[in-house]
């Protein structure tokens, strides 16, 4: 009996190609789509959850409230001292340990690559599991001088060889010797390295023993009980009367509050100042969640539809079997197996589709997901399920309706002749395709429209024809004339200029207490710039009073700049001249957008860089010809080598590093873009099945309204008239829908468009074409065929 | 002279062979006639009421309409000049089902390009005329099968054709029916002056003709 089934319902299938062919296509770009999104969604959810414990580990974070910076006043960040006392004090503190992420430059035989490392204590090995391959990292790390190294690293530096007890010269001088060698970190840990070292080697360490006050670490511990937790959080609140003396001393008003953050919910949940890396996003996982699902729904939607409407070709099948005595359930099993064999065939077609595709899946969404199916059996539990699901829903209405026609009734043929019904189903899985279809198409196009306003908008500033070179080498600054007099000489090179920042992302910020009319020392929480004399001219910011730097005046040296916003919060008429921090604000600038558009422009400072500021790093901007641009680029990295070699410097467009910070819309976008097409290619195959059918079932009606006087274009109408109906049903549910989503969407940014009512109408617009174009495609050729041929046939 | 062909040939190709359909057909129809065309099953009937219908195409001959020379019309004309001139009724009718009998009647005329108003004296005229006033608002379906050629003859009569193509309309008719069907038709033509070619396999039917035409193999015997 069971192979019976599968024997008709693989006849079945094959009997109608194009049926299949759609069926198939439809089913399978949704599978894999869910596929696809569902590798992405499992893998956000599976950071850091491979160590051992990672049920039981916790980051410390901190609140210093009233020191809010970028939004929050949540720290990622401890001193160093918290971690042993912890240890020391509360006995369900099973270990602890500190690290810090950061890139260091290894030399080796006049080679030199730039790696990241990880500086941390032993400890480390008790928090977090790590994979050795060889050595003893726990022992190894209890020597300043030892590293330890990962597999890529290995490979890099020495090839197939040992690198056990191979010593390693660092960019700044220090040796140390290779005494172990560890797995690379999977690529779901929310922090990465390519070498550890004991943070007792770096020379700002000294300075924080038993400092209270310097955050300086990211600190994890291990507690005996996960739910051990809040109590912690509460006995931690003593520790106030260590650093609320520490702070003070300090000079500053606030002290921190430390809490302990699960190290499962770092990547997707928390959005804290001084994160190791970006972090992802628990909202767009959600996002993606949703689209998987609504993607599927859809295919299911077109199976459901075309197998229905098929059915009435089929009639004659279902009244032959009834007549033989075929029982209803079996009826109901037969085209179940159908519509099972079908998801089926796709999941199997979807597997071999998203393993092309996931090179460029991980592209668009930057990660770096592994498809490797046979050991993912969750993914592969959830996508047969999904398979199951979908192949039952879809088949579970077509199996009703056709195996419920009476014998007599599916014989004559004629059970689906509509009796003016409204509301058909059918219709109703027309209109909910297009309103998905029509609300994703929405929200792409907001999204490009905010994405093309950040783009274009006036920033202040100009971006065009610069390039920068971020450096961390105290020789650049130190020898700065110089550097300026070499490039300079190349004709391609119009300006230079050294700042210790870009103008798009002015991070430090801090507190001011002294400038003119401040009698209660009221402090103002200000960002500051560094910059040469060029500074104002390579970017061409405009100046509303006052001047620029200028060399020839000596006393610029302790001048200032300040922005509108400033200006404004300070609560000056005349800013010119006023006395600020140690010097004087000799020009006011034109406020210019600091920050991404979420952000507003808040009050700016600049001064002349003196070595003070510099911090070893910065950035040199050049305002090139573009005409020979990778010359000009090699020149520049070969100039700024004659005063360091070995650093492989980088020249990139300031346009892109600006671009860079809009990366996460960049991507949404572009995977919006994606969505909205595949949607809008399932809708536009499911409406094409549609209209197929519908002339197959209205041939005789489109024969007689010709006889009868109808023209081409009246039957065309007539056929477009329904669909139309439905289209501009869907536009009008899925407009409020989109508008308001988006319209949330936006509120994040305080620089954004406006919605425009326009986008609805295009929108609709180019469904109506599709559906217009899908619908002409089929019915031209009926509608011109001889009506006699359809008629002939009593 | 309402129409006339001269040596109409229709052939179809299957299997590198010429199937003919309709063989030298020479035809002449003078306005007011009511001319059965009879014949066995097969014959070619249906085919040469389609061609004389301008629904179907000749290979072969001349097909004169009133003033025009149908073989050298191109097909948007043909059309044109079959919706003016000629009404068609059907073995099962062919009404559309969705659609009311009042909404089925007004349809030739929607295609003919009336106003709202006229239509509706049109499709209230013929109502009255067939007697089926109360059945306007019923669909198809309700009606009986005698009913409902009744409607079919009603929709070919609206925009008042000069010639009436009936291929079978008494088929799937009782005898009482049939009968009702064939009156009608003999009072349209005496009345009213109708051109009518009817396709029937009834003797009966047949006499209500002026002249009976037969076919087989698609020659006129
Ligand atoms: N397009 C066609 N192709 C092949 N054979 C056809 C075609 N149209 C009609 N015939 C054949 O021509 C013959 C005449 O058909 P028809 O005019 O319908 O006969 P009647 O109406 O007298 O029963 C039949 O044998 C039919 O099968
Ligand atoms: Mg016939």
């Amino acid at each position: 009996m069971f192979k019976n089934h599968i024997k008709l319902a693989w006849r079945n299938l094959i009997k109608n190609k194009a049926y299949l062919a759609i069926n198939l296509t439809g089913l399978a770009v949704a599978m894999t789509c869910f596929l696809l999104l569902a590798l992405f969604v499992q893998f956000e959810m599976s950071f850091d959850k491979h160590h051992q414990n990672s049920e039981r580990i916790f980051r410390i974070v901190q609140q210093q409230k009233g020191n809010s910076y970028q939004g929050t006043d949540m720290f990622a960040v401890a001193p160093l001292p918290l971690g042993e006392a912890l240890l020391q004090d509360f006995p369900e503190v099973e270990s602890v340990t500190n690290l810090n992420v950061g890139g260091a430059l290894i030399l080796k035989d006049n080679q030199s690559f730039v790696q990241q490392g990880l500086y941390t204590d032993s400890a480390y090995f008790d928090v977090f599991s790590t994979k050795v391959i060889e050595g003893n990292p726990g022992l190894a790390l209890q020597s300043p001088d030892n590293i330890l190294v990962t597999e890529s690293l290995a490979n890099t530096l020495f090839g197939n060889l040992s690198p056990i007890n191979q010593e390693l010269t660092f960019g700044n001088g220090k040796t140390f010797t290779v005494k172990a060698l560890i797995e690379n970190p999977p690529k779901n840990q929310h922090f990465s390295y390519d070498f550890i070292v004991s943070y007792k080697s770096q020379g700002y360490y000294q300075h924080d023993v038993g400092q209270w006050a310097s955050n300086n670490y990211h600190t994890y511990l291990t507690l005996k009980k996960a739910s051990q937790s809040k109590l912690l959080e509460d006995k931690m609140a003593t520790y106030e009367k260590i650093t609320k003396p520490a702070y003070e001393n300090q000079g500053f008003k606030f002290y921190p509050e430390y809490k302990l953050q699960p190290l499962e919910d770092i990547h997707l949940k928390s959005n804290v100042n001084v994160e190791i890396s970006q972090n992802g996003n628990i909202k767009s996982v959600r996002l993606f969640a949703l689209i998987a699902i609504i993607i599927l729904v859809l295919a299911a939607i077109n199976y459901t539809n075309l197998a229905t409407a098929k059915s009435a070709q089929r009639a004659k099948e279902v009244g032959v079997s009834k007549v033989l005595g075929a029982k209803r359930r079996s009826l109901i099993i037969q085209y179940l197996s159908e519509s099972l064999f079908l998801t089926f065939a796709s999941l199997v077609l979807s597997l071999f589709l998203a393993s092309i595709l996931l090179p460029s899946f991980n592209a668009l969404l930057n990660k770096d997901i592994g498809f490797n199916l046979l050991s993912n059996l969750q993914i592969l539990a959830v996508l047969s399920l999904a398979a199951l699901v979908t192949g039952i829903i879809s088949g579970l209405y077509p199996a009703f309706f056709l195996s419920g026609i009476g014998p007599i009734k599916a014989l004559k043929g004629n059970f689906l002749k509509s009796t003016k019904q409204r509301f058909s189903l059918k219709s109703i899985l027309v209109v909910s395709q297009f309103t998905v279809a029509i609300g994703l198409a929405i929200a792409s196009i907001v999204i490009q429209q905010q994405l093309q306003y950040i783009q274009n908008k006036n920033l202040g500033y100009k971006n065009e024809q610069l390039v920068h070179v971020r450096y961390f080498e105290p020789e650049i600054t130190e020898k700065q004339k110089v550097l300026k007099e070499m490039l300079l000489q190349n004709p391609m090179v119009h300006e230079v200029s050294l700042s210790s920042q870009l103008p798009f992302n002015v991070t430090s910020q801090g507190p001011i207490t002294s400038w003119e009319g401040n009698y209660n020392d009221e402090p103002l929480y200000i960002y500051r710039t560094y910059v040469d004399f060029d500074f104002i001219d390579v970017f061409e910011m405009a100046l509303v009073d006052g001047r620029s730097f200028s060399p020839e005046i000596a006393s610029d040296s302790l001048a200032y700049l300040i922005n509108e916003s400033a200006v404004k919060s300070l609560g000056w008429n005349a800013p010119i001249g006023k006395q600020f921090a140690n010097g004087k604000v000799i020009g006011v600038l034109k406020d210019f957008h600091l920050k991404t558009f979420d952000q507003a422009i808040e009050p700016l400072f600049m001064a002349l860089r003196t070595p003070e500021h510099t911090r070893n790093n910065g950035e040199v901007v050049l305002k090139i010809d573009m005409s020979d641009y990778q010359n000009t680029c090699d020149f520049i990295v070969k100039t700024m080598k004659k005063i360091v070699p070995h650093v492989p410097y980088e020249v990139k467009f300031v346009e892109d590093s600006y671009m860079q910070f809009y990366n996460a819309e960049q991507r949404l976008g572009k995977a919006f873009n994606i969505f909205t097409l595949l949607a809008l290619f399932i809708a536009g195959m499911g409406l094409f099945g549609m209209v197929s059918f519908q002339i197959a079932q209205r041939r005789r009606e489109i024969s007689i309204r010709k006889v009868l006087g109808s023209s081409v274009t009246g039957i065309l109408n007539l056929l477009a008239k329904g669909v139309f109906k439905q289209i501009i049903m869907a536009l009008l549910i899925a407009t409020p829908f989109a508008y308001y989503f988006m319209e949330s969407w936006l509120q994040d940014y305080v620089y954004r468009i406006s919605l425009q009512w326009w986008v609805a109408i295009l929108v609709g617009f180019l469904a109506l074409i599709l559906a217009f174009l899908s619908i002409s495609f089929q019915s031209i050729k009926v509608a011109r065929t001889n009506p006699v041929k359809s008629l002939r046939t009593e | 002279m309402l129409l006339q062909l001269n040596n109409i040939f229709k052939w179809v190709n299957s299997g590198g062979q010429r199937i003919f359909l309709l063989k030298d057909i020479n035809l002449q129809v003078e306005e007011g006639e009511f001319i059965s065309v009879m014949g066995p099953s097969g014959s070619g009937k249906s085919t040469l009421l389609n061609v004389i219908g301008m629904l179907d195409t000749f290979d072969e001959g001349e097909y004169h309409f009133l003033d025009e020379s149908v073989h050298t019309l191109k097909e948007k004309h043909r059309a044109n000049l079959y919706k003016e001139y000629i009404g068609f009724v059907f073995q099962s009718y062919h009404l559309l089902d969705e659609l009311t009998v009042q909404e089925n009647l007004e349809m030739p005329l929607l295609y003919k390009k009336y106003k709202g108003a006229e239509r509706k004296a049109m499709v209230a005229d013929m109502l009255d005329r067939f007697n089926i006033v109360g059945k306007k608002d019923l669909f198809p379906a309700q009606l009986s099968g005698g009913q409902q050629q009744l409607v079919g003859v009603a929709r070919a009569l609206i925009a008042n054709p000069k010639l009436i193509l009936a291929d079978e309309p008494t088929g799937n008719l009782n005898s009482q029916q049939s009968e009702e069907i064939m009156e009608l038709f003999k009072k349209l033509n005496q009345e009213d002056g109708v051109t009518i070619i009817q396709v029937t396999h009834s003797e009966k039917n047949a006499a209500y003709g002026s002249r009976i035409v037969n076919l087989l193999d698609g020659r006129k015997v």
